[in-house]
């Protein structure tokens, strides 16, 4: 049984998490607005918000932190949770989900059912989005015409384009676990219920999500092979 | 790897840590080996990054059953609180001045592309 904080302690722990948190909104939230009027790179700004879920992400591990440490990282849980969009209470009300979380870690950064949908938040509405734009505009390029190359391409370059494909490439981290979560929560109910709908939605996506993310890694590597092999060393030297 | 370790090995911390730092170490090396990053400052970023998770992991591993005494792990505890900070503070520094940087560069170069607008008007006028 770890001692518990002296109210004093307690105190100083949550004033220093406040001022974290107030300095990552701060800092972050200045560099995206710098950024879009410059039109500049996002690219730190991408590293260090991995950097903090990753950070946030490793502390879902079953153990026992001591009562300051857990008054600080539930803090930074909430931030780092990056839910811009409230959507809980409209999937509960739509799929009426179980809300069973894996433990009290995971319900801290967001993760407060088994229920991939749920857990992956507003995340799961850019996607439904954007996601088919994005895959329209990539196999336009495919077509074998010259003008849809061009047009293809030229979307590709827009700054929307490189905006929503790197949210997706950011949010890998947050799919691998709501794939992970769904996975330990995955059953076929037949019936209409709505709670039958969002069981079996949740085994396809939490199906579909599995192989997306298994298979990125994959295409990525072969991606950057065939680059390399036969576009960087192919190319005639002067 | 990460969330498969963090979701299915629940029951097996001590796996878990584990690991976690098998693959922050193979980041690091990775880094250093294939310096997959074109600016310097961007790949010494990330080697900061990581080996700040690397320190966080130690803290972890020592919040296991391994140690039982109270005192120790709050000690621990306040131990990990400084190191994320410091590793949060690293980032945010970084952070606000390459924006510092980079709106000083567009500055410049939006005033140079005023005088080169003025110095265009100047020679039309003058023929």
């Amino acid at each position: 049984m770890p001692p518990q904080a002296q109210p004093k302690e307690a105190d100083i722990v949550s004033a220093l998490a406040n001022v974290v948190q107030g300095a990552i909104t701060a800092v972050f939230l200045s560099s995206a607005i710098i950024q879009f009027i410059i039109s500049g790179s996002l690219n730190t700004l991408f590293g260090s918000t991995q950097y903090l879920q990753i950070l946030v992400h490793m502390l879902l591990i079953r153990i026992m932190l001591p009562t300051n440490a857990s008054i600080f990282f539930s803090g930074l849980m909430k931030i780092a949770s990056f839910d811009l969009i409230p959507t809980d209470d409209m999937y509960v009300y739509l799929f009426d989900i179980e809300e069973t979380p894996i433990s009290a870690n995971f319900e801290n950064l967001g993760y407060e059912t088994r229920q991939f949908l749920y857990n992956t938040g507003s995340l799961s509405l850019v996607m439904l989005f954007f996601l088919p734009f994005l895959l329209i505009i990539g196999l336009i390029g495919l077509l074998p015409c010259q003008s849809a190359k061009n047009w293809s391409t030229k979307r590709k370059q827009s700054l929307f384009f490189k905006g929503v494909f790197s949210f997706l490439i950011e949010s890998y981290m947050i799919l691998c676990i709501a794939a992970c979560i769904g996975q330990t929560n995955v059953s076929w109910k037949s019936g209409f219920s709505l709670r039958a709908l969002g069981s079996n939605l949740n085994l396809f996506l939490t199906s579909m999500f599995t192989l997306i993310v298994v298979a990125i890694p994959i295409v990525v590597a072969i991606g950057y092979y065939y680059y390399f092999v036969h576009i960087v060393y192919d190319k005639p030297t002067k | 790897m990460l969330a498969f370790s963090v979701v299915h090995l629940q029951n097996y911390p001590n796996f878990t840590v584990f690991s976690f730092n098998f693959q922050i170490l193979t980041m690091i090396i990775l880094i250093g080996h294939t310096e997959p990053f074109k600016h310097k400052s961007k790949a010494r970023l990330e080697t900061f990054n990581e080996i700040n998770l690397l320190l966080v992991n130690y803290h972890i591993t020592s919040l296991t059953d391994w140690v039982r005494d109270g005192d120790t792990r709050n000690i621990i505890g306040w131990s990990m609180i400084a190191v994320t900070v410091l590793g949060i503070l690293g980032n945010l520094i970084v952070l606000a001045r390459e924006q510092v940087a980079d709106v000083w560069l567009s500055f410049k170069f939006w005033k140079h592309r005023v005088a080169v607008k003025e110095r265009i008007t100047e020679l039309l006028e003058t023929k």
